[in-house]
């Protein structure tokens, strides 16, 4: 099987946000891979590690999460794959909760937080974002 | 000679970069595979490593139909079999210390592209790698982890170390 880490949603992805249960809290898995140094798009000057960017995101995004009503749940380091195999292994996983996915769309598109969006992608390679339904196994 | 033998290696590595690319955008397809049993190496790796919590993050996928091993008749579906493994699975997770910590159906996915989607999330915090080792390796579990490879198509268990949110 093949997998695609990406910076953005596609439009269908996006168009996603606006269909079946926008009312429902969900939760999202992300699966991060870092770029080894980190690019601004700007084209500022910059020593960071693509981590070392992404942290500057990781730790703002807290503060935008809490506006929209949305928390972080669980961060952390990959160390190993237990089961599977995949050609090149995600550096860290973030999983955070949103009331619904009409405020996790809110929350991209509020200025603030794509002030610090700039450092998400100036960090990130890539990355595959999961949304499920907590309980519902 | 070694003239030769340079050019050569040059012109190769231009061809090489021209049909594959550089390995620089996000854009380029990367292989996985889910498996439903470790393979030696990540067996090997149970024994090492530091005696610390970790959390084990699972992306499953189902079989349409459930297959037993033992090759038994059902009508279950893979994720009927499976949902008797996620119940039994409770109380040996708790006698190794271990606990789920949440899970749930995956909808869709909102970055990225992969081939066939999961079809649920779930993770696990264990204590230590001993502790997940000794569990799968106990008979009691052995026995319930027949309806596991019975519902499962396959899986990636993915290990973390819990952390805080600046990623460092």
């Amino acid at each position: 099987m093949e997998v695609k880490n990406h910076l953005r949603p596609n439009k269908a992805q996006m168009e996603g946000f606006f269909e079946g249960d926008t009312e429902t809290e969900i939760t999202m898995l992300n699966l991060l891979k870092f770029k080894e140094k980190a690019e601004y798009e700007d084209g500022r000057e910059t020593d960071l590690t693509g981590r070392e960017a992404y942290s500057i995101y990781g730790k703002e995004v807290i503060e935008h999460l809490k506006k929209v009503g949305g928390k972080s749940v669980i961060t952390g380091k990959v160390s190993r794959l237990m089961l599977g195999e995949v050609e090149d292994l995600w550096d860290s996983i973030a999983l955070a909760r949103y009331p619904s996915r009409k405020a996790m769309v809110e929350m991209m598109m509020d200025s603030d937080y794509q002030e610090s969006e700039k450092h998400r992608s100036a960090g990130l390679e890539g990355q595959l974002n999961i949304e499920f339904q907590e309980g519902s196994l | 000679m070694r003239k030769y033998i340079l050019l050569a290696v040059i012109l190769l590595t231009g061809i090489a970069f021209f049909f594959f690319g550089v390995n620089t955008n996000n854009n380029e397809y990367k292989v996985f595979k889910n498996a439903v049993m470790p393979t030696p190496v990540q067996i090997a790796g149970f024994a090492l490593g530091d005696d610390v919590p970790f959390l084990a993050v699972n992306l499953i996928k189902f079989k349409e139909k459930a297959e037993y091993a033992d090759g038994r008749e059902t009508t279950l579906t893979g994720e009927q079999a499976y949902a008797i493994y996620a119940d039994e699975v409770l109380e040996h997770l708790s006698k190794v210390g271990a606990e789920p910590i949440l899970g749930g159906g995956v909808s869709r996915l909102i970055l990225g592209e992969v081939e066939e989607l999961w079809d649920v999330v779930a993770v696990v915090r264990y204590p230590n790698r001993k502790a997940m080792y000794q569990m799968a390796t106990s008979d009691e579990y052995m026995e319930s982890e027949k309806h596991r490879t019975a519902g499962l198509a396959g899986q990636l268990n993915i290990e973390v170390a819990e952390g805080e949110l600046d990623f460092e």
